[in-house]
């Protein structure tokens, strides 16, 4: 699950930057800065897997393991579909609302202002599906099903990060 | 530290971050065991990248750019037709430092060495009886200091005279540092200068760490610190001081290489000169867009204001070029020494076209200062006459009393050169890195310049539809080249181009 939005993103991204940087150096350095790119992307996963898996021990030990896991993978998701958002508001420059600005600018704290809004949005968006997942059996068994299915995927993840890693070795040897 | 920082605390500040600061003041002075041989002068080259000669006040441009430069050059010998031969840092630096053109050293892509044959033709190599040191900002021109480096005395390490760098990642992949290093800055900035953010959490949390870092210079920056592929950060004044201070301790005579990065993009001007040309008359001439233009980047506001950030970067670096020549000038040392000043290829706002990677190579991108201050000189000498990056080898052989190679391209230049310069000589310039360097051009501009024409000649392009793409343009009356003379004066044309094609035949045989 923490491979998913990673791996995701690094692909969209790397695909749409591959022609400029074609455009500048050769297809084969391009190749190579995706290959790059893969290989930043699985450490990354590594990393957030860690800290997810570390964040677990938190979770009540009286919810089943499912649940467990159901529940840790909605939140991973949801924060990377946050951070995509907010990645994406940066790279094609979209401003902030007009009236989170209004009230940031009357604030002495603007920042705080910002990171409270972020904080609350989060949050809230983050209630429905934990709740959901922990008194539906039937929410919690379709999300069940679709991790199974997203973690199928990573076989494809894991067939390209060891492209990426073949591509290196060639590049460095 | 408080908001208001003095430039006596900014100083102190670099000295601390450049890992250097316990360099005494009594090296300031030089030390009377290397006092210099008598005869020989010492011959220091400062690069400065991505420096273009028509955006210069000493060569015209309107905007006044360089007073520093253009007071100093008062005693200095100033070429104001001088190409470099390439359109980007590889082949530019590696032309200058061989005095061969790019069809010869092959150093065409963006971080390729020279051909295995000219690791032992270059001006380290032939200087072999002085005390050789270099230094580069960028990790290109370094890939060719890392080739010479059997030639090299003392090398001053890039990361040395960095706030931060991605160090971890170039020493990972050594063998590709370049692309590793272009695709961490992809992957972890958060930059609309190049960063792409393809990680997805770490280059949130990178932002912030870096950011702290970096934070005490900050306001001394608007527009961002100085800095190379996203997060190497520099302050020049650092390096302008540390490489001074370097110069004076070590034995003479020297040859010393120092290619800083300013006014490379990004373009960050110290404060003191931000927004200097906001408000100023100055009109940039409209140019028909380009084939090779475009881009949603490209519109002439967008090329206006950040040739306005270029023009206010290269204003930043001529200050501290003047106080870089302060300081040796003090020192005592440029009464014994050969300073050059010069760049590795220019930079390009018009014609929808931005920076120097595209295949064009008008005069922006292509024509760079060349100012030789000259030891014991009291007045200005402006040659007018073109020369090119691979002739300051062979003149600098010819001043240092040294016997001529052969395998250099380039002539001695006027006024050092014993024979009458041939005016109709031919001149190169190529724009090949789309090709594989062991194998014939197939996909390339080269640029000719022959007295007062230049041909360009395209090839090979797909947006060229199989076609080539030949333009001819009288510089000397036509120095925005607007008219293209191609169809005008189509026998002189056909001539040059039948020049162009018979010798690049002759040297593109890899």
């Amino acid at each position: 699950m923490c491979a998913f939005p990673i791996h995701i993103w690094t692909f969209l991204l790397s695909f749409a930057d591959f022609s400029w940087i074609a455009a500048r150096t050769t297809t084969w350095d391009a190749i190579g800065v995706m290959a790059y790119g893969l290989l930043f992307a699985l450490v990354e996963s590594m990393l957030i897997f860690i800290i997810a898996a570390s964040a677990g021990l938190l979770i009540s030990k009286n919810w089943k393991e499912t649940h467990r896991i159901a529940i840790l993978s909605a939140l991973v998701f949801l924060l990377s579909c946050w951070v995509m958002i907010g990645q994406a508001y940066f790279l094609w420059g979209i401003p902030l609302p007009g009236f989170l600005l209004r009230i940031s600018a009357q604030s002495d704290h603007p920042v705080r202002i910002l990171y409270v809004f972020t904080a609350v949005i989060v949050l809230l968006t983050a209630i429905p599906p934990v709740y959901l997942i922990l008194k539906w059996d039937r929410v919690h068994l379709l999300f069940n099903k679709f991790i199974e299915r997203l973690s199928f995927l990573t076989v494809f993840y894991l067939f390209f990060d060891a492209l990426a890693f073949l591509i290196i070795l060639i590049r460095n040897l | 530290m408080g908001k208001t920082l003095t430039r006596r605390d900014f100083l102190k500040l670099t000295g601390l971050f450049s890992g250097h600061f316990a360099l005494s003041s009594i090296l300031r002075t030089r030390d009377p065991e290397i006092l210099p041989q008598p005869g020989k002068k010492n011959i220091l080259i400062v690069v400065f990248d991505a420096f273009s000669a028509y955006h210069l006040s000493i060569h015209g441009y309107a905007r006044e750019t360089t007073p520093n430069i253009t007071r100093l050059a008062q005693r200095a010998i100033v070429y104001h037709n001088h190409f470099s031969a390439g359109n980007f840092t590889a082949p530019g630096t590696a032309s200058l430092l061989t005095g061969t053109l790019p069809w010869t050293h092959r150093a065409i892509q963006m971080d390729k060495p020279v051909v295995s044959s000219m690791a032992n033709k270059s001006i380290f190599h032939v200087f072999d009886d002085y005390y050789r040191i270099a230094y580069s900002h960028n990790p290109l021109a370094i890939t060719y200091l890392d080739q010479f480096m059997g030639d090299l005395d003392d090398y001053v390490a890039l990361e040395d005279l960095f706030l931060t760098n991605d160090g971890l990642i170039q020493k990972l992949f050594h063998k590709d540092d370049n692309t590793s290093s272009l695709s961490w800055m992809r992957t972890i900035k958060k930059d609309v200068n190049g960063g792409y953010s393809y990680s997805l959490f770490m280059s949130n949390l990178y932002e912030r760490i870096l950011s702290r870092r970096i934070a005490p210079f900050r306001e001394l920056f608007p527009n961002g610190l100085p800095r190379v592929r996203g997060d190497n950060y520099f302050i020049l004044e650092d390096a302008i001081d540390f490489l001074g201070d370097r110069l004076i301790q070590i034995p003479n005579p020297f040859l010393a290489y120092f290619h800083f990065f300013p006014p490379h993009e990004p373009y960050s001007a110290h404060r003191d000169f931000v927004d200097y040309f906001r408000n100023d008359s100055f009109q940039p001439l409209i140019k028909p867009v380009d084939l090779f233009g475009g881009g949603r980047r490209r519109t002439p506001y967008l090329l206006a204001k950040f040739r306005q950030q270029y023009d206010e970067y290269i204003l930043y670096l001529d200050r501290e070029f003047g106080r870089f020549y302060d300081q040796l000038s003090k020192s005592g040392l440029l009464e014994n020494t050969w300073l050059i000043l010069t760049s590795d290829h220019g930079e390009l706002f018009e014609r929808a076209i931005w920076e120097h990677t595209t295949p064009v190579l008008f005069q922006p991108v292509v024509r760079v200062p060349l100012i030789v201050f000259e030891p014991g000189r009291s007045s200005r000498l402006d040659i007018h006459l073109p020369t090119s990056a691979v002739d300051v080898l062979p003149t600098l052989l010819q001043i240092g009393g040294k016997k001529p190679v052969d395998w250099t391209e380039g002539v001695v230049l006027p006024p050092f050169a014993i024979t009458t310069q041939n005016t109709a000589r031919s001149l190169y310039a190529i724009e090949a890195k789309h090709n594989n360097p062991s194998l014939p051009l197939t996909n390339a501009t080269i640029m000719l310049v022959k007295g007062r024409y230049k041909l360009t000649n395209f090839f090979g392009y797909e947006a060229l539809e199989g076609g080539e793409r030949t333009e001819l343009f009288d510089i000397e009356h036509d120095p925005e080249e607007l008219d293209n003379l191609f169809s005008i004066k189509s026998a002189l044309a056909k001539e040059l181009l039948s020049e162009l094609k018979a010798t690049l035949r002759n040297m593109d045989q890899p």
